[in-house]
């Protein structure tokens, strides 16, 4: 009866790994969707509504689907710094600070990319950088998806199987 | 007219607008030097300074960079650059408060209009005053048979015309009339989330950030004023909108660059105002080494 138990015990424990990396992906593709539509959010409020900046952050961190709100959160807080560092800097800055977005490095240095046009120009030239930057986003949430749909199911059968494997030879 | 009281002086207000690292050395100046301050300017590779009416002078050492400019603009535009762009294509931001910064160095070009900097190379932000009483020693001579009459405000650019303007505003809308204020700079009353950040008196209606003659008509239509202010005709627009409001029996309060009469009448636009007789009053401003001085001429069809 013991032996069952800690058969049990020891394949639920690999199981979960092996799903929890299946939910990460997941998450990855939900934060990636997520980050696509706040940009067209940010391209239409800027480049066709002329929302200034710091109003438009507001907005987002009450408003942007979470966890994307935290990181607006976290910009705005900073705003009140702005005339003593750039908003580039702030900008990048509260990307490095927000690991619950989940980023990778390119997906990353492709929103800091973004903070240098952001504010600076006028909405064409802004229009231009959400229009890149959507496209880089989107070639990564294509990946993304694939990552989860081959890798996903692969790695939540391996916690399994890694689970049944130990307690055989356990047994 | 020399008894100015009392000052709101929004010299700290205007400090805000500087780079961080310039903000401490401006704030070391001597109050009496900041009573009296007019601008901020700053040009690349020189030394940042302050203009009062007797010159300018650096207050901080070292040069300005192309950084501090790129945070000036950064500051005075919220980090909004296309929230601000038909006032930069002019070449000037209005910043928060109502402060007017203008923009020198390499203008960008796109379908042959200016559409705004690709290089920074100047910065003078101007320090707006209010003097609350101002225009109570003008005001009975802009008057005949106890009613005001239509007045142009003469100076030349940073004579301090803007100031009389708003004190007149504030002191006729404070008398009971209806003032309509066509402020698409947002200088004279810095409007900020609908309220005004100056004070421009309780029966105040304004219109901000939209071009002046347009603001002029939309004033009429909507607002049944009795008094419109625009501050600095500068289009044949303007004084085509001022021309149809006059007709609708409102006073005008307006203000223009010039020296004098005599200026204004060399001036094909301002002469057309002067021959319709649209103003009945010129106030001009003189600054002297004592201040200013306010010197009012009746204007009647002779002089036109």
């Amino acid at each position: 009866m013991l032996s069952l138990i800690g058969a049990v015990l020891v394949i639920g424990a690999t199981a979960t790994f092996g799903l929890a990396s299946l939910w990460r992906m997941g998450a990855r593709v939900r934060i990636l969707s997520a980050l696509i539509a706040t940009l067209e959010t940010m391209k239409s409020e800027i480049c066709d509504r002329m929302t200034p900046v710091p109003e438009l952050v507001d907005k987002l961190s009450e408003e942007a689907p979470p966890p994307v709100d935290m990181f607006f959160c976290k910009l705005r807080q900073a705003m009140g710094e702005i005339g003593i560092r750039s908003f580039y800097f702030l900008w990048k800055a509260a990307l490095l600070a927000s690991p619950e977005l989940e980023l990778r490095d390119p997906e990353r240095e492709a929103l800091i990319a973004l903070g240098q046009s952001l504010g600076r120009y006028d909405a064409a030239e802004q229009r231009d950088a959400f229009t890149y930057t959507q496209r880089r986003l989107e070639s990564y949430l294509r990946h993304a998806e694939e990552e989860r749909a081959k890798q996903g199911k692969v790695h939540a059968a391996l916690g399994i199987t890694v689970g049944v494997f130990v307690v055989i030879i356990l047994l | 007219m020399s008894k100015q009281i009392p000052l709101i002086n929004r010299y700290d207000e205007a400090v805000e607008l500087l780079p961080y690292n310039l903000r401490a050395p401006a704030r070391l100046i001597d109050e009496a030097d900041k009573a009296t301050a007019e601008e901020f300017r700053l040009r690349m590779g020189q030394a940042p300074t302050i203009v009062q009416s007797e010159g300018e002078r650096p207050f901080a050492s070292g040069q300005v960079t192309v950084k501090e400019l790129t945070a000036v603009l950064e500051i005075a535009s919220a980090v909004s650059a296309h929230a601000v762009r038909d006032s930069m294509k002019r070449g000037y931001i209005t910043a928060k408060g109502g402060f007017r910064v203008g923009l020198g160095g390499q203008t960008a070009i796109r379908d042959g209009e200016v559409s705004g900097f690709t290089h920074l190379g100047s910065a003078a932000i101007r320090i707006t005053k209010e003097i609350l009483g101002l225009s109570d020693g003008l005001l009975p001579q802009l008057k005949a048979q106890g009613a005001l009459q239509s007045t142009l405000i003469l100076s030349p650019p940073g004579g301090g015309k803007t100031t009389v303007l708003r004190d007149l505003i504030r002191r006729c809308s404070h008398d009971g009339h209806r003032v309509a204020v066509a402020d698409e700079r947002g200088e004279l009353a810095a409007l900020r989330d609908g309220a005004p950040q100056m004070d421009v008196g309780p029966r105040t209606d304004i219109l901000t950030g939209c071009p002046k003659a347009e603001a002029v008509l939309m004033l009429l239509r909507a607002m049944n004023p009795e008094i419109i202010a625009m501050d600095e005709i500068t289009a044949p627009a303007d004084t085509g909108a001022l021309e149809h409001a006059a007709n609708c029996g409102v006073i005008l309060l307006a203000t223009a660059h010039g020296q004098g009469l005599e200026d204004l009448k060399r001036k094909p636009m301002y002469r057309r105002l002067l021959r319709k007789g649209l103003f009945r009053r010129l106030v001009t401003v003189k600054k002297g080494p004592g201040g200013r001085s306010y010197i009012v001429t009746e204007m009647g069809e002779q002089l036109c």
